[in-house]
């Protein structure tokens, strides 16, 4: 009887378990290829900046939107709002853009997929606003880099490249050179070569000085593709000045989440970022639990979360005062804010 | 039976493995003339004066293995660049390894900063008598009052620093001369019309056919090094004392011409290695003045 069991469970370790994880990659698309090649983008100025964002006066920090991303007369973007698919595994994928030097410092501007946030656990000090989790399943990510189209190693629209070259000396020994221009700093000193994580804003500067007329590539890199549906969608804008001046943030570009059969902006997703923007992430979860994660705890929506002021409200309230209720007229793909 | 023996024989013997790694430790000497420290000093009343012979005004040494040395770059000699990419610079030499004879070193004193090299003092005593009697500037403290003695100035160091032993601040040694093989302390000797120092270039990339080449540098007429960064370092915070201790420049060796100036000694005839066995020696022999 001992060896019986014995050898039933030594067999049972044999065969062992395995899980299978395909629902955490994403599938190629025929619909949406992994690389695209945008065209050109125009470097937008500050009164073009106003017009993108459709009320200056009523938005005093200029930020860009789908609606209004209209092209110049001459047929040039003026910002791009697209979406990609996922690439078969071992092949990079992203989107290519260019654009042309002006002389001048430009900031270059690139969102994915709405918003993301660390939820705050922390059991003393919590960060209300942040109490209630992200939706994970929504983010994607893109990593971005940039240099003069001579230096592209890559075939736009067909393979992605880099801006890496080769200076072989006289001994015939081989150094890689980095041509790319977009250096992102990070946490640490001295740190040029770092990116944002998911979701989450990239930008950086490129003195053009001396090569006005000169065209740029700009290498969107997929890194994550959001699981919810397979496509990642993104918004970019190349701005004219120093991105230390302008001081891009998640609220620069809106709207960039894009449903992929209308192509139009997801349902209510312009609100998701307008609440972080304007920091009621936490009773804007409360209101649209079906906007954030799932996990949250039990006291993450107490009484007192939508008090505007210290007046206490109840959550109809607070959505007609704030505008930010996903039911509300306000809410929706084709509406703006 | 008769195998154990022959395994524990071979545990015994044990494996050696052979790693092929093409860096290597260059060993060899730099040489420096005599000639090389007369230096011209000027005084805050603009009064010219020499100083001969005093080996603690020669600053940092900067040697580096590159692949070739040229012409025509700058008055000297100066190694091979690769591409110029950015309109303000000058082109990468690439090195493949270097080390420095000397380097800089906070003297504990704010007065000091991108001014006291290692390899340079023997005591406490010796950088005191040297900047009171050979610069005329004598070393203050934060409160402005002169540094009476050897001990107030070690027990400074020892207070700033947070060490307890001399053998823990690196710009004085009082024992030159103790062996630290395979590696050299920076110290320069006496040797007929030259000053020499034993050197080693450490974890070098030896490709056959690379050059040494390098440059000392020398102080301007007010002591301040043009290698040094006043900005750059570790800060020093203590009560109302906050500044950057300084530092060399990280880009040295990559682009030697912006930083060679007037009154540097250069490298002239740099030495191509084939056997990276083989001692080396090089020679700043060429003065560069501007």
């Amino acid at each position: 009887m001992m060896i019986s069991t014995l050898s039933f469970a030594l067999m049972g370790s044999f065969f062992g378990c395995d899980r299978n994880a395909q629902g955490l990659v994403p599938r190629p698309s025929g619909a949406f290829p992994g690389v695209i090649e945008v065209g050109e983008l125009a470097i937008v100025t500050k009164e073009e900046l106003n017009l993108l964002n459709g009320e200056p006066e009523a938005n005093p920090v200029p930020y860009v939107r789908k609606d209004n991303c209209t092209e110049r007369e001459d047929g040039t973007l003026r910002c791009f709002y697209g979406q990609l698919g996922a690439t078969p595994v071992g092949q990079s994928g992203g989107a290519t853009f260019t654009f042309t030097g002006n002389g001048e410092e430009v900031c270059l501007v690139v969102d994915p997929e709405t918003v993301f946030w660390a939820q705050s656990i922390s059991p003393v000090n919590r960060q209300d606003e942040f109490a209630y989790p992200d939706f994970y399943n929504d983010d994607g990510d893109l990593d971005m880099f940039s240099g003069l189209s001579s230096y592209y190693t890559g075939s736009p629209g067909v393979e992605l490249g880099d801006f890496k070259g080769f200076y072989t000396d006289s001994l015939g020994q081989e150094v890689e050179i980095e041509y790319g221009e977009c250096f992102q700093t990070g946490a640490q000193t001295g740190m040029t070569d770092a990116h944002a994580g998911r979701a989450t804003v990239e930008h950086c500067g490129i003195d053009t000085d001396q090569r006005e007329g000169i065209e740029y590539t700009v290498v969107l890199q997929t890194v994550s593709v959001p699981l919810d549906d397979g496509v990642l969608s993104f918004g970019a804008v190349v701005l004219e000045g120093r991105c230390a001046r302008l001081g891009p943030t998640e609220c620069t570009i809106r709207g960039e989440s894009l449903d992929p059969i209308s192509g139009k902006m997801r349902h209510c997703t312009d609100l998701l970022e307008r609440a972080q923007c304007e920091k009621q992430l936490g009773p804007f979860c409360c209101a649209n639990p079906e906007m954030c994660g799932d996990n949250y705890p039990d006291d993450a929506c107490e009484e007192d979360v939508f008090d505007i002021e210290g007046l206490t409200n109840t959550r109809d309230q607070w959505c007609d005062a704030t505008g930010l209720c996903c039911g509300s007229s306000d809410a929706g793909g084709d509406t703006g804010e | 039976m008769r195998i154990t023996p022959f395994l524990l024989a071979v545990l015994v013997l044990g494996c050696k493995f052979d790693e092929p790694l093409p860096e290597r430790d260059l060993k060899g000497t730099v040489r420096i003339p005599k000639e090389a420290l007369e230096i011209t000093l000027l005084d805050d009343e603009g009064v010219e004066r020499t100083v001969s012979g005093d080996i603690r005004m020669l600053g940092p040494v900067y040697l580096g293995a590159f692949p070739s040395v040229e012409e025509g770059h700058y008055a000297f000699q100066h190694p091979e660049m690769g591409p110029i990419l950015d309109a303000d610079y000058p082109g990468d030499t690439y090195p493949y390894g270097g080390t420095t004879i000397g380097r800089f070193d906070f003297g504990c004193y704010e007065q000091l900063v991108c001014k006291v090299v290692t390899g340079r003092y023997e005591s406490y005593d010796d950088v005191l008598e040297f900047f009171r009697d050979v610069l005329d500037d004598e070393i203050k403290g934060p409160d402005n009052v002169l540094v009476g003695s050897g001990t107030e100035y070690q027990e400074r160091c020892f207070e700033t620093e947070r060490v307890t032993s001399d053998d823990e601040v690196p710009f004085v040694d009082d024992d030159p001369q103790e062996d630290t093989k395979p590696y050299f302390k920076p110290y320069f000797e006496e040797d007929g019309d030259d000053w020499v120092a034993d050197v080693v270039i450490p974890h070098t990339l030896f490709v056959e056919g690379m050059s040494l080449w390098g440059w000392v540098d020398m102080p301007s007429p007010k002591f301040d090094f043009v290698t040094c960064d006043e900005s750059a370092g570790d800060y020093f915070y203590r009560y109302s004392e906050q500044y950057y201790q300084g530092a060399s420049y990280p880009d040295v060796l990559n682009y030697p011409g912006l930083y060679i100036d007037d009154g540097d000694w250069v490298v002239n005839d740099a030495p191509m290695l084939s056997n990276p066995n083989k001692d080396f020696e090089v020679t700043l022999d060429f003065k560069y003045e501007d």
